[in-house]
């Protein structure tokens, strides 16, 4: 196995994520500037307001189909309530009711795409996950920390079905290798080029962890025992090829 | 074709039917003569039972709702009346006003057991068996799919550390959805959902029960050891043995039932925890 030639198409894959995260950041920015134009603490209504067209925008982008995205609030960044969602998805950008509800708040609250971009400062890719809060689908969540005033406000992010990214890199996948498979932070597939492999099975664990050439794939009915790992750079994925 | 009464129908119905023509009639099965705004409303009272709806919960406005439920505006408001009518819903004007879930004491309860009331056990065990092929099958996929994170969250979830979400008694039923989404399909997760509204609403009334809950805490303990060791089969089968145990507690609830009847001494049920906006 040529570590050259899945760093070489891999950097493909790397640039789909990154520049989506990219995107995110800069985006961010802009919801950022949204509470620094505000005196004090913005309330719900006038996030809302003036949130909506840039979500619009951004949900209008032809590169990639977008399921949903939007901005979530830290606890009590916002005036007059704990928690705020403000989140639109779907062909008609439907506004999510369920977050309307005063519990989601605490629902959320946990979750890995809220809470690692909050505690790390930085973006995050959440999944492949069952997202049975938004989407209702088998989805991949890209969500990064909105900063104002030097403090972390919230989390702007975007919702990809897993089939999206499936018929957007899948092609990509099998010029790097008949079997490659690209899988997240545990090392869980989120497409896999080998018919073998579903989106959600756990490939390879602890591949962060290591810094060994080939790891020891989990499952043992593959017809091959170890995987050479091509990182995503700095991102929590990368390209496993059977070794 | 002349309507027929339900039994008729049943002993008229070709016992030969091939599986295509029993699909092909499920296509074209009557989807119920109650109104529209009824479904809605039905929608509402089941998302209280199921206690995802609480007292003092925002609901979304008219239009949100018919946009969200795929009906006219005029439906959602009919539907909206009559349950401000029922006095499970108020509105209030104003810069933080909206509609609100109102649960009098023991409401929930009460509609729980109106609905165990009218249910044969023979229905009862059909929507069990239902339930336990989607929850089982999701544990054993989850068993096979769950990474150690996935573990350290169920955990977490299962020694009552996650702030509430939801009213208490709903650890186990918390617990099992997030089980269902770990399976990886969305399709297993979303009937999950739907059947959960259902059966777990009922089982809710078990899950008042301290004894009965503290119980079957211990049990998801047993079926997140399964997940963690990686052991499917002993995952599905613990599953089973939850569900089994529910069925049990509600039918003997529903002889209880019988008896308080005759003599009206109703348990005081717990008030459900009040959200504030």
């Amino acid at each position: 196995m040529s570590q050259d030639k899945t760093t070489g198409t891999g950097a493909d894959v790397s640039y789909f994520f990154e520049s989506l995260l990219r995107d995110l950041h800069e985006w961010a920015g802009r919801m950022g500037k949204v509470f620094e134009s505000h005196d004090g603490a913005p309330g719900p209504q006038e996030l809302d307001a003036a949130i909506h067209p840039l979500v619009n925008e951004f949900l209008d982008r032809k590169e990639l189909p977008l399921v949903g995205a939007g901005f979530v609030a830290a606890r009590d960044a916002l005036a007059g309530t704990p928690w705020h969602m403000a989140w639109w998805q779907g062909p008609a950008k439907e506004r999510l009711l369920m977050l309307t509800i005063e519990s989601a708040g605490e629902t959320y609250s946990r979750r890995e795409w809220f809470t690692v971009p909050m505690e790390s400062g930085e973006g995050h890719v959440t999944g492949p996950y069952v997202d049975f809060l938004c989407t209702d689908e088998y989805t991949l969540t890209l969500t990064v920390p909105v900063t104002a005033r030097g403090t972390i406000v919230g989390v702007a992010g975007a919702d990809v079905l897993v089939e999206t990214i499936e018929l957007l890199l899948m092609d990509r996948l099998k010029d790097i290798d008949p079997r490659a498979t690209l899988v997240n932070g545990s090392g869980r597939v989120i497409v896999s080029a080998d018919p073998q492999l579903a989106a959600g099975a756990l490939l390879v664990r602890g591949w962060q962890g290591s810094d060994a050439a080939n790891l020891s794939v989990a499952d043992k009915d593959l017809g091959f025992d170890k995987v050479a790992v091509g990182r995503c750079g700095t991102l929590p994925l990368a390209i496993a090829v059977p070794a | 074709m002349p309507k027929l009464p339900a039994f008729e129908r049943m002993v008229s119905m070709p016992r030969d039917s091939s599986p295509y023509q029993r699909q092909l009639s499920s296509v074209f099965a009557s989807l119920g003569d109650e109104g529209r705004a009824k479904r809605v409303e039905d929608r509402i009272i089941s998302g209280i039972a199921a206690g995802i709806l609480l007292d003092g919960d925002r609901l979304p406005s008219e239009s949100e709702l018919a946009a969200s439920l795929g009906v006219a505006t005029m439906t959602a408001r009919e539907a909206l009346v009559s349950l401000r009518a029922r006095g499970l819903v108020k509105t209030t004007r104003g810069r933080e006003g909206g509609t609100f879930i109102t649960l009098p004491l023991g409401d929930r309860t009460g509609i729980l057991q109106d609905r165990l009331a009218a249910m044969s056990r023979v229905e009862l065990r059909d929507l069990a068996i239902h339930y336990v092929a989607i929850a089982s099958t999701a544990a054993e996929l989850a068993a096979n799919a769950a990474d150690e994170h996935d573990v350290v969250i169920l955990r977490q979830l299962l020694e009552g550390r996650i702030e509430g979400n939801g009213a208490r008694g709903s650890v186990v039923g918390d617990f099992l959805l997030e089980l269902a989404a770990l399976s990886q399909s969305a399709r297993l997760t979303r009937e999950h959902v739907r059947l959960h509204t259902d059966f777990g609403s009922l089982l809710a009334l078990a899950h008042a029960d301290p004894e009965f809950d503290a119980r079957m805490i211990q049990l998801c303990g047993d079926i997140l050891d399964a997940i963690s060791a990686r052991d499917p089969a002993r995952a599905r089968k613990l599953v089973g043995d939850y569900v089994r145990e529910g069925v049990v507690w509600l039918i003997a609830d529903q002889s209880r039932a019988g008896i308080r009847a005759v003599k009206p001494e109703k348990t005081k049920p717990e008030r459900p925890v009040r959200r504030t906006s």
